[in-house]
C-alpha cells in the first residue's frame, strides 16, 4: 500500500481558454492534516474536484488511497464548498441515503445516524425536514454526511465558512479526532490561523500553480525573517558595535525594537550580545505567521520563478 | 449497481409517495370518469324543448299547406324519419347492444313534443305584419314558397336552381327545432312534387328511405368479416391515438420530474455531495431508472383503466391485440429513455425551469410532430409521412405505435428496423446526456447554448 494518501502527478486542467490547474505535482502522506490554501480562483476547488473524480484532468494522473478516486469514493469523505441538503427530506432519511450511497448497509446506517446526531448535539432532529433546521444545524448535518461512513480520507472545502465559534470549535475537535485515529484530512480554507492550529502540512496554490508544499516547521525555517524583536527595559537601546547587525528600527506605536541580522551571522550569538549590552524586558526571534507567508507569496506570484524570488526575498527580511 | 438502485429507489419514493402525485395519478382518472358519467347522465336525461305553435305559409300552391300539416302530424305521432345523427346512434345501438348494457337499447336524449298547426296566409296578407307576429312569439314561423320550388329540376345544367323556400323564425327557437321545421317543410315540398307527378306522397317518402348496407371487409390471411364502420374508425384512429397518448403521458410525466429534480439538486447545491459518492453516470442512470419506474406506474394505471374500459365495452378482443401491449412496453421504454436523457441533460445544464424551457423547445417541436400528424399517420400508416416519422428520433416510438396499432399492417422489417435504430439512438442520447450531465451539474450562471452543450461533450 502506498505511503501517500494523495499523489498528483503533472496534472493540467483547462476550462476553455482558462488554465485552472497548471502542471501540479503533489504528494500528501497518509495520516497528515493538510491545509490546502490559496486565494479565490486559485484552482483549489478544481483540484479537489479532480481528486474526487468529479471532473477529470486534461493531462496527468491522480492517485487516491492507492487507486483512482472513482474506486475509492466509499473511503473518502467530502464536504464541498457549495453544499446543500434536500430541503423536503427528513434529516435521518437524508443521512441514511448518503451513507447507503457510501456503501454502509441499512441497519448500520440507522445506528450511525443516531450515534452521530447525538454526538454533534442534534438528537431531536432525526425526523425533522432539512428545511426546518437553522443554518448552523444544517451545516452540522452536512458535515455528518461527509463522515457518516467513517472515511480514511476526509476532504473539506472551506469547512469553517459560516460557522459560529462554538460550532467551529466542535468541528475543529472532530477533525483532531480523525487525525488522532490516523486518518488523512485535507481542507481548504481562508481562515489561516485555524489552519495553523490544526494542520501539520500546507499546500499553497495560486493561478493553478503550486507555490508552497511544506510542514509548518519547514515553512518557518524556509521563511526565516532573520529579525530579532527586543523590548528594552528602560527605553534606552544602544547596540552600536555589535557585529552582524544590519539595521535597527523602532516598531511604530510601540516600545519594541526590530533588529535585522546579517545573513552570515548566528542570530543566537547576536541575541546573547544584546542581552549582555542592554537590560531587556523581552527578546525573541521573530517568526512570520502563515498569513504573512500566504500574502507575500500570493502578492509576488507570477509563476514558479516569481515564487522562488519571493521566498528568497522573505528569507532575507 | 447497488448505488444506482439506491438513487433509483430514492427518486421513485420521493415522487410516488408525495400526496400531489397520488392526487394527480388517481384524481385525474377519477375526474375523467366522473365527467364522462356526468355527460352520459345529462345526455340520457336531456329532453329537447317542445315545438308547439303555429306556422303560416305564404304560397301560390295551397297543396303545400296540407302536406306540411301532414308532416307535422306525423312528427307529433312520432312517425318521422330520424335525422342522420339519430340514425347513426340507433344503428350503433343495434349492432352493439352491450355498449349500453343488457336489454333494449335506450335512446340518447328524448325527442321533444311536436304540436304544430299549419295555416295558409290569406291572399294579399301583409308579410311584414306576419313577421312581426313571429317576432312577438305569436307565430312559430313564417314560410314563403315560390311556385318554382314545386317544379321538377331544370333541364339545363347551368341554369340557376331557384327551388328553395324562405323560413323566418323567432330568435328564441332552439336550433334543433328550427332544423325540424326545415326538414318537415322540405318533406312536405317533396310530397307535393310527388303528388303532382302522380306517384303519391306516401309512396315517394317510402322510396326516399335509404336502404341499410351490409358491408364486409377482407381480412388479413383471407376471409371476410362483417364491417362495422364505427368499430373501424375506433380501431383505425382512436385506439392508435390512445396508445400514443399513453406513451406520451407516461414518458413526459416521468421525464418532467426528472428534469425538475436535477434542477432542484443543482439549486439546493446537493449535487456535489452526491457526486462524491457516485459517478455522474451512476447518478443519471439511477435517476432515469427511478423516474422510469414512476412512468411505468403511470402507464400501468392509465392503461389498466383504458383496457378495463375496453373490456367493459366488450370490445377488447376485437380492438386490442396482446402483441400491441408488448409493443406498447417496448416503445414506452424507448420513448422514456430518449425523453429522460434529454430532460436529464437539460436539467443539469440550467439553473431554473425558465432556462430549461428555452433549451428544451427544439426537442419539443420534434416531439409535437407525431401529435400533429396523428390523423395522417393513422389514416395512412404506410404512407411517406408515417415512414419518415418512424425513423426520426425522438419521434420514432410515437409514430411507430400509431402505425402498428392502426388497421393496416406495417411490414415486419420496418418494425424491427425501427426498434434497432430507435434503441441505437437511445444509447447515443444517453451517452450524449451523460457527458453533458457530468459538466452541467457543476456549472452555474448563464445557461449554455446548443453549441456550448456540444463543447461540454468534448470537455468531458
Amino acid at each position: 500500500m502506498s505511503d501517500y494518501a494523495i499523489t498528483i502527478d503533472s496534472v493540467y486542467k483547462t476550462f476553455g481558454s482558462n488554465v485552472a490547474v497548471n502542471d501540479l505535482n503533489l504528494k500528501l502522506p497518509m495520516g497528515c492534516v493538510c491545509g490546502f490554501l490559496g486565494p479565490n480562483g486559485a484552482g483549489k476547488s478544481t483540484t479537489i474536484r479532480m481528486i474526487m473524480s468529479i471532473i477529470y484532468p486534461d493531462r496527468g494522473a491522480i492517485d487516491v488511497l492507492g487507486s483512482d478516486a472513482l474506486h475509492r469514493k466509499d473511503r473518502i469523505g467530502y464536504l464541498p464548498e457549495e453544499r446543500g441538503l434536500y430541503r423536503k427530506m427528513r434529516v435521518g432519511e437524508y443521512l441514511e441515503y448518503v451513507a447507503k450511497l457510501k456503501g454502509v448497509d441499512g441497519r448500520e446506517c440507522q445506528r450511525r445516524v443516531k450515534h452521530w446526531l447525538e454526538r454533534i448535539e442534534l438528537p431531536g432532529v432525526i425526523k425533522k425536514k432539512c428545511q426546518e433546521l437553522s443554518k448552523g444545524m444544517q451545516q452540522k448535518v452536512q458535515f455528518l454526511a461527509a463522515i457518516i461512513h467513517d472515511p480514511d480520507l476526509l476532504i473539506l472545502d472551506e469547512p469553517f465558512s459560516g460557522l459560529d465559534p462554538v460550532n467551529a470549535a466542535l468541528l475543529n475537535k472532530l477533525i483532531q479526532e480523525f487525525h488522532q485515529q490516523g486518518k488523512t484530512v485535507v481542507f481548504s480554507t481562508h481562515v489561516l490561523f485555524q489552519a495553523e492550529q490544526i494542520c501539520d502540512r500546507f499546500v499553497l496554490i495560486n493561478k493553478g500553480v503550486k507555490l508552497l508544499d511544506s510542514t509548518l516547521e519547514e515553512i518557518r525555517a524556509q521563511f526565516d525573517p532573520r529579525t530579532i524583536m527586543v523590548e528594552p527595559l528602560n527605553g534606552r537601546f544602544d547596540v552600536d558595535g555589535i557585529a552582524g547587525i544590519k539595521n535597527v528600527r523602532r516598531v511604530a506605536d510601540s516600545t519594541r525594537m526590530e533588529v535585522q541580522v546579517e545573513e552570515s551571522v548566528d542570530r543566537h550569538e547576536v541575541m546573547k550580545r544584546i542581552v549582555e549590552r542592554e537590560p531587556v524586558r523581552s527578546i525573541e526571534l521573530r517568526q512570520l505567521s502563515l498569513e504573512e507567508v500566504f500574502v507575500r507569496l500570493v502578492r509576488s506570484d507570477r509563476g514558479e520563478e516569481a515564487a522562488a524570488q519571493a521566498r528568497e526575498e522573505l528569507s532575507h527580511v | 449497481m447497488s448505488k444506482v438502485m439506491t438513487v433509483a429507489l430514492r427518486e421513485f419514493k420521493q415522487t410516488v409517495m408525495r400526496p400531489v402525485f397520488l392526487l394527480a395519478i388517481f384524481g385525474l382518472p377519477v375526474l375523467i370518469i366522473g365527467v364522462g358519467v356526468l355527460a352520459a347522465v345529462v345526455m340520457v336525461n336531456h329532453k329537447e324543448p317542445a315545438l308547439i305553435g303555429k306556422i303560416v305559409i305564404v304560397s301560390p300552391n295551397t297543396a303545400i299547406v296540407e302536406a306540411a300539416q301532414l308532416e307535422m302530424d306525423r312528427a307529433r305521432a312520432g312517425k318521422n324519419e330520424p335525422g342522420p345523427e339519430e340514425r347513426a346512434v340507433d344503428r350503433a345501438m343495434r349492432q352493439n347492444p352491450g355498449m349500453m348494457g343488457a336489454g333494449s337499447p335506450p335512446q340518447i336524449g328524448q325527442r321533444g313534443e311536436v304540436n304544430v298547426t299549419v295555416e295558409h296566409a290569406e291572399e294579399g296578407a301583409d308579410i311584414e305584419q306576419l313577421k312581426n307576429q313571429v317576432r312577438n312569439g305569436e307565430l312559430l314561423g313564417l314560410a314563403q314558397f315560390q311556385d318554382a320550388v314545386f317544379k321538377p329540376l331544370p333541364k339545363e345544367p347551368d341554369a340557376p336552381d331557384e327551388r328553395s323556400f324562405q323560413l323566418f323564425v323567432n330568435q328564441k327557437i332552439d336550433s334543433n327545432n328550427v332544423k325540424k321545421l326545415e326538414r318537415h317543410l322540405a318533406s312536405a315540398v317533396v310530397r307535393v312534387r310527388a303528388e303532382a307527378t302522380g306517384i303519391g306522397g306516401d309512396d315517394a317518402m317510402e322510396m326516399m328511405r335509404a336502404p341499410e348496407s351490409e358491408t364486409t371487409r377482407s381480412q388479413v390471411g383471407g376471409g371476410e368479416k362483417e364491417a362495422n364502420e364505427q368499430m373501424h374508425e375506433l380501431r383505425a384512429q382512436l385506439i392508435p391515438m390512445v396508445f400514443m397518448m399513453l406513451i406520451w403521458i407516461g414518458a413526459f410525466s416521468a421525464g418532467q420530474p426528472l428534469m425538475l429534480s436535477t434542477i432542484e439538486e443543482k439549486s439546493n447545491k446537493v449535487m456535489e455531495v452526491l457526486l462524491s459518492a457516485v459517478s455522474p453516470m451512476q447518478l443519471m442512470t439511477g435517476k432515469i431508472l427511478g423516474y422510469g419506474a414512476v412512468g411505468l406506474v403511470i402507464v400501468g394505471i392509465y392503461s389498466s383503466l383504458g383496457v378495463g374500459s375496453l373490456i367493459a365495452l366488450a370490445l377488447f378482443s376485437d380492438v386490442v391485440q396482446w402483441m400491441h401491449l408488448v409493443y406498447l412496453g417496448l416503445y414506452f421504454i424507448m420513448a422514456y429513455s430518449m425523453i429522460s436523457s434529454i430532460m436529464a441533460a437539460v436539467g443539469s445544464a440550467v439553473s431554473d425551469v425558465r432556462e430549461a424551457n428555452t433549451l428544451i423547445m427544439p426537442v419539443m417541436m420534434i416531439l409535437m410532430v407525431p401529435l400533429m400528424l396523428w390523423m395522417p399517420i393513422s389514416q395512412s400508416p404506410n404512407g411517406t409521412v408515417a415512414m419518415v416519422c418512424s425513423f426520426v428520433p425522438p419521434a420514432i416510438p410515437f409514430a411507430m405505435i400509431l402505425r402498428i396499432v392502426s388497421e393496416e399492417s406495417v411490414p415486419t422489417w420496418q418494425i424491427a428496423a425501427s426498434l434497432v435504430w430507435g434503441y441505437a439512438c437511445v444509447v447515443g442520447l444517453v451517452w450524449f446526456a451523460a457527458r453533458v450531465f457530468r459538466v452541467g451539474v457543476l456549472m452555474t450562471g448563464k445557461p449554455p447554448s446548443i453549441l456550448e452543450l456540444i463543447k461540454w461533450v468534448r470537455y468531458s
